[in-house]
């Protein structure tokens, strides 16, 4: 009887997963969709469907997944869009959450690198979701890696910048100048790894750094400023998938040039924001310690667009919090202050033809 | 009472005070702070900075009636005044200290801006813009900036700081070695202020403290001036360019 109870509740509250049974008081997705990439990936759509409403693609970032955007009732960036009559699709990347990667029958977990994700990834999803919803464009919005990933899409892919009507880049860094130690040291750990381990296996390290008690090692005063016990438990349980050899070569070749380019580094996705002329929203958590104001304010200052927006989500810019790198999708305050920005960005009609 | 705190030598014509115990052979380091903020904050670093082997010395501002150009003009003729009688210094300046130790053009051997904003914040901050002649400390809530004593200081002033944060004042970027300090954590002089508007200069040195910096914690405004360490950082990077 309580489970049908609870069954009920989750059905009527929205948070049904087709696929699979409902775990208890977790709000998954209510719809899954497979996509293939040109090159053989086999990714997965996580729908809060509101048909009539604008599509808007949501992407997670390095090391994580859909959850990421949608850990439980409260923090669910899907839900919420829903219930504000947006379409909201959430994705997970090649080799992270429900997606995969084969090549030629068999699955390989890893071998890509974050272009990737924007020129075969993204290019993949955007076309699914335009045909699935009759759509001339989709809304993007990235969170960390999801954010700079859009980017590329939106700059280096053919007709890229075209298919959006708007962004919006959530705690996404895109100057790696100046270096400090926590980075130096995030350089160091990628020139051993890089080479050496084709997958870190950092959903083990997140489930062991979630059963210790908090504050224990600086992981949490690194990662989340904002996020309640029970749920810093279960973000650590969830959102964390394996990180990648090629993610972290080309990171530690970021903090290495000072810029974010392309794997074989001969383009600098940084200087092509320029041709982005998506509106565009820019949010930077000001406890933000993967990805600092001042780090993702070149992705503000880079883009092309007349129509662009730089967000500072700390106390002294009138918010209750201040903003650690996944307090902003995941945080106490996220669904209050964070989620209502996107919402209104993201909900907007489709732009005019761009040369 | 102020003169008794910090020292008996004041130099005449000049809002200048050798703060600590006089050492009249020694290299002289300026102090800078923000106009509006208690000189007692001040005593660390002047005896962080003896200790490093200089004569540290105070620039002081009475509490009414500068606007930040007449501000500035005042610090470069009390700097020149040292200068010319005490030969080459050094300058360690803390929040606007520092914008008006940049707007002055001071003939420092090197310089070292602790939480000094650089150019407009990215997006608008809190901050009240105070009415009348005199402000009673700075413009920012004590739960942001920490617990930093304020003091009475001229309201031109103290206006100037809110306006900065959207209209920075012009200066020209100095020539000599800088060491940029900034705290995640500080509303007046947040790294985005600070680092990337100092891209280019020569001579610079960037250090962002705090978790950053494998430290504990990120300090606020007030923990820059008054953390003895970050004091410590700065007398070594004006004692030795390290």
């Amino acid at each position: 009887m309580r489970t049908a109870l609870a069954m009920a509740a989750l059905v009527l509250s929205g948070c049904f997963d087709h696929d699979h049974a409902p775990a208890a008081a977790q709000c998954d997705a209510t719809e899954r969709h497979t996509v293939q990439t040109d090159d053989g990936a086999e990714l997965v759509l996580h729908r809060h469907a509101a048909p009539a409403g604008r599509p808007v693609l949501v992407i997670h970032g390095i090391s994580s997944n859909h959850h990421c955007w949608d850990l439980e009732p409260g923090r669910s960036l899907g839900a919420y869009l829903a219930d504000q009559g947006l379409d909201a699709w959430l994705l997970d990347l090649r080799g992270h959450g429900d997606s995969r990667f084969r090549v030629g029958g068999k699955r390989l977990r890893s071998g890509w690198t974050v272009d990737d994700y924007g020129l075969q990834d993204l290019p993949a999803a955007v076309a699914y979701v335009k045909r699935e919803t009759a759509q001339p464009q989709v809304a993007l919005v990235g969170h960390s890696l999801g954010g700079m990933v859009a980017a590329i899409y939106a700059s280096s892919h053919p007709g890229g910048d075209g298919s959006l009507s708007s962004l919006v880049a959530v705690g996404s860094p895109m100057d790696f100048s100046d270096p400090d130690p926590l980075l130096q040291t995030s350089l160091w750990a990628a020139r051993i790894y890089g080479p050496l381990l084709p997958v870190v296996p950092s959903p083990l390290a997140a489930r062991i750094q979630g059963a210790l008690p908090g504050r224990v090692t600086p992981v949490d005063d690194l990662l989340f400023n904002d996020l309640s016990g029970d749920a810093r438990t279960r973000m650590y349980q969830r959102v964390v998938s394996p990180l990648v050899g090629g993610e972290l070569k080309q990171f530690g070749q970021a903090l290495r040039t000072g810029s974010f380019t392309t794997a074989d580094g001969a383009i600098d996705y940084g200087a092509l924001l320029g041709r982005v002329e998506t509106p565009t929203l820019v949010i930077a958590g000001r406890a933000d310690r993967v990805a600092p104001p001042d780090r993702v304010h070149a992705y503000y200052q880079g883009v092309g667009a007349a129509e662009k927006r730089f967000v500072i989500a700390g106390r002294a810019h009138g918010f209750a919090a201040d903003y650690g790198h996944l307090d902003l999708p995941l945080g106490d305050h996220a669904q209050d202050e964070i989620f209502p920005l996107i919402a209104d960005w993201v909900d907007r009609p489709p732009q005019g033809p761009r040369p | 009472m102020l003169l008794a705190l910090l020292g008996p030598l004041a130099m005449a014509g000049a809002p200048l005070i050798d703060a600590g115990r006089p050492v009249p052979d020694a290299p002289v380091a300026l102090i800078v702070t923000t106009p509006c903020v208690d000189p007692t904050a001040w005593l660390g670093w002047a005896e962080v900075l003896e200790g490093h082997g200089f004569d540290a010395w105070l620039f002081a501002l009475p509490p009414r009636g500068q606007e930040p150009q007449d501000a500035a003009a005042e610090l470069r003729a009390a700097a020149d005044e040292l200068h010319v009688s005490r030969g080459p210094l050094v300058v360690a300046a803390h929040g606007y200290g520092g914008v008006l130790a940049l707007m002055a053009e001071l003939p420092a051997e090197r310089l070292a801006l602790v939480g000094t904003p650089l150019g407009p914040h990215a997006a608008p901050v809190v901050a009240q813009a105070p009415q009348g002649p005199v402000a009673e400390g700075l413009p920012w809530p004590q739960e942001l900036v920490g617990e930093l004593p304020g003091a009475p200081c001229s309201g031109e002033l103290a206006r100037s700081y809110v306006d900065w944060a959207t209209i920075f004042p012009d200066f020209v970027p100095p020539t000599q070695p800088v060491l940029l300090l900034a705290s995640d954590m500080d509303p007046v002089a947040p790294p985005e202020t600070v680092r990337r508007p100092s891209q280019g200069w020569p001579g610079r040195s960037w250090h962002r403290v705090g978790i950053q910096s494998l430290g504990l914690h990120d300090p606020t405004h007030a923990e820059l001036l008054l953390e003895p360490r970050h004091g410590e950082r700065v007398a070594e990077f004006l004692a030795d360019g390290s």
